[in-house]
């Protein structure tokens, strides 16, 4: 069977099969002169085959052309299977993008008689990869900021001169007139002239097409093939058409940037000198480019006007908490001088009564501390000052001046861990936190152990409560902010949650760790470490 | 002849300001209280205090530029300086300006009139060493 389909094959079919195939197919002897051509010759060079016979090569392909092949001619004719790609001149003023294969013909003898040359036109194949790689790029710059102007500046540039020789972006921004955001050309004289262009003949909004009707219409526009006629129909005057002519437009597409409630703005892409001629595939392109444009806008605004919310609110809180304390302070101050006058007092009660207003006050002044912390936190305004310390002595002050306020007995243990270096108000701050937990906690227990220990690295503290605990599900989220044990509708201690976050980020701005290890029923220890200043690399950090 | 110590207070919150002067004067201070700011320098050296207590955040003031001023004038420069602030965090910045002492509002009556008086000692011991 196959031995007589062969032989219907031959001889003749196969040239004809050679001949029908859309790749240029040649044999070359050793002096560099044509023996055979494939038709694909005749469409390419707009020569008959048979004039070609005996040709040069540099004759047919022309000095250019000839001086890029040539390494791949010598290297065939000396016996080497040669791939390359390659871009040559292709008609007038076109190029093309070719791969070639150079197959060497060697006699028995040993000796190159020839080489089969087999070269492809790989343009369109360039082309689409040079979209992707465009539409890869453009995507990665596009997520790599939040600064959309910058990397729509960026992306614009990325378009010239593989997508497009102009690329233009425009940006409709609310309640304001549209901002060009983008014109990039490769050619800076080209620039100059287009920048002339718009500033002595700014386009009309009113126009029913063009920019200004894509960004109105959100549908895109192209037009493969820019007639002459219409650069007449835009032209302002007879000065203005000639400029426009300079430029030799060829093609264009606009795109617009579709936000999810109003127009963004739109992606202009002008084809000039290099010929290109747009159409459907490179539409999808510009389209799938802008939609990845306009995702990025709206993140980077929805991320600007979260920041600054964030912003408004820490300056509302900082006012408000300013307010807050000046009544604060002068109830404080009748409640002091109410405790004087009464001092002597018969009444046990009397002595009593104020000095629970004064706990109260103080609890109200924590309260507006946190939430101002708790804000600056959210905005990286929380500020330490950073002095060397004695952690003992830090413990012994406050733990001396909790004493006096609860009926637990805190006990000191270990011994005097030598200086620390960070914020000593930060970190009392954090010792109080822990210290005033463990007496909420617990409040059918006595005792409550504050245990320093020290290595050369590190210092620790650790504080202990024979109190609730906590349950081993809500261990992992105890130093999340808001973060209480049990539910809002459960809710029996008072406080807004957020004294272990606060505790937690001051520690950690130490390049310090807390932790906690607890059970339910038993009690709760919270420890924290702070690098001592003699050691180097600070602890790596566990909480997530 | 016994002379009281005399306090210059200058918050312009009112109802503070009452109650500053309420609590020194129980403690025998001559307390002058005013609201005003903008001249704080004449104030200064009209009323001659042994201690002046100057509030941070003043409408249209700042505690600590006032501060930096006083220290500029030869008779004012060694006025013990107690600036008093609801911002804890302006600490800092009020000791940077030339302030002695810095308390956070709302104050503890014993730490307030400790630092008060800390300054009357060690301006009548220590007078003219700055």
């Amino acid at each position: 069977m196959l031995d007589s389909d062969h032989a219907t094959l031959t001889p003749l079919p196969l040239l004809r099969i050679i001949d029908s195939t859309p790749v240029l197919v040649a044999y070359i002897d050793a002096q560099e002169r044509y023996q055979f051509n494939n038709k694909t010759y005749e469409e390419w060079f707009g020569k008959s085959r048979t004039s070609l016979t005996g040709k040069h090569l540099k004759t047919l392909l022309g000095t250019k052309t000839y001086q890029i092949v040539r390494p791949y001619v010598r290297a065939a004719l000396k016996g080497n299977k040669v791939t390359y790609e390659s871009t040559v001149p292709y008609k007038e003023d076109e190029t093309r993008d070719i791969q070639g294969v150079y197959i060497p013909d060697i006699a028995p003898s040993g000796k190159v008689r020839g080489f089969i040359s087999v070269v492809r036109d790989i343009t369109e194949q360039k082309r689409v990869e040079h979209v992707l790689q465009f539409l890869t790029e453009a995507s990665r710059v596009l997520a790599s900021s939040l600064d959309y102007k910058t990397t729509l500046r960026r992306v614009a540039h990325l378009a010239v001169p593989k997508i497009a020789d102009w690329c233009v972006v425009t940006i409709a921004e609310p309640n304001s007139p549209n901002e060009q955001l983008a014109l990039a050309h490769v050619d800076p004289k080209k620039l100059k002239l287009a920048r002339e262009l718009q500033r002595r003949y700014p386009s009309d909004p009113k126009q029913k097409r063009g920019i200004h009707q894509v960004m109105r219409t959100g549908k895109s526009e192209v037009l493969n093939d820019i007639p002459d006629q219409l650069l007449v129909a835009a032209a302002h005057d007879a000065h203005h058409l000639k400029l426009i002519r300079q430029l030799a437009l060829k093609s264009y597409m606009i795109v617009p940037l579709k936000g999810t409630r109003r127009s963004l703005g739109a992606i202009t892409f002008i084809s000039a000198e290099s010929g290109r001629k747009y159409g459907k595939q490179d539409l999808l392109m510009a389209e799938e480019l802008a939609s990845h444009a306009a995702l990025a806008i709206e993140n980077a605004r929805l991320y600007t006007s979260a920041t600054q919310a964030l912003q408004d609110r820490e300056t509302f809180l900082s006012i408000a908490s300013h307010e807050l304390k000046t009544p604060i302070t002068s109830m404080k101050v009748y409640a002091q001088i109410l405790g004087k006058l009464l001092r002597g007092n018969p009444d046990p009660k009397i002595s009593q009564y104020l000095r629970k207003i004064n706990d109260q006050v103080d609890k109200q002044t924590k309260l507006i501390e946190d939430l101002l912390n708790i804000s600056k936190i959210q905005v990286g305004k929380f500020k330490f000052e950073v002095k060397e310390f004695d952690l003992w002595q830090l413990i012994v002050e406050t733990v001396e001046a909790l004493q006096a306020t609860t009926d637990h007995r805190i006990v000191i243990q270990g011994k005097p861990a030598g200086k620390i270096k960070g914020d000593k108000d930060r970190i009392g701050q954090v010792i109080i936190n822990l210290l005033t937990n463990a007496i909420k906690y617990s409040p059918d227990a006595q005792e409550i152990i504050v245990a320093v220990s020290a290595t050369p690295r590190q210092a620790t503290v650790a504080v202990r409560d024979f109190g609730i605990g906590i349950a081993k599900k809500n261990l992992k989220n105890i130093f999340n902010r808001f973060y209480q044990v049990g539910n809002s509708q459960q809710k029996t201690y008072p406080g807004l949650g957020i004294g272990l976050y606060v505790s937690a980020e001051i520690i950690e701005r130490h390049h310090g760790r807390i932790w906690v290890t607890s059970r339910q029923g038993k009690g709760s220890t919270f420890s924290f470490s702070l690098p001592r200043p003699t050691a180097k690399k600070p602890i790596k950090h566990r909480r997530k | 002849m016994y002379m009281p110590k005399k306090i210059l207070v200058i918050d312009d919150d009112m109802d503070i300001l009452e109650a500053l002067k309420e609590l020194l004067e129980i403690f025998g201070y001559a307390v002058v209280a005013t609201p005003r700011a903008e001249a704080a320098l004449q104030t200064v050296e009209k009323y001659q205090p042994d201690v002046l207590l100057l509030d941070v955040l003043l409408s249209g003031n700042d505690g600590r530029v006032i501060t930096q001023e006083l220290r500029q004038h030869k008779s004012t420069r060694q006025l013990p300086i107690i600036l008093i602030s609801a911002h804890p965090s302006a600490a800092q910045s009020a000791y940077a300006s030339g302030a002695d002492e810095f308390v956070a509002k709302p104050f503890d009556m014993d730490t307030l009139l400790g630092t008060i008086e800390k300054h009357l000692t060690n301006n009548t011991s220590k007078k003219k060493t700055r």
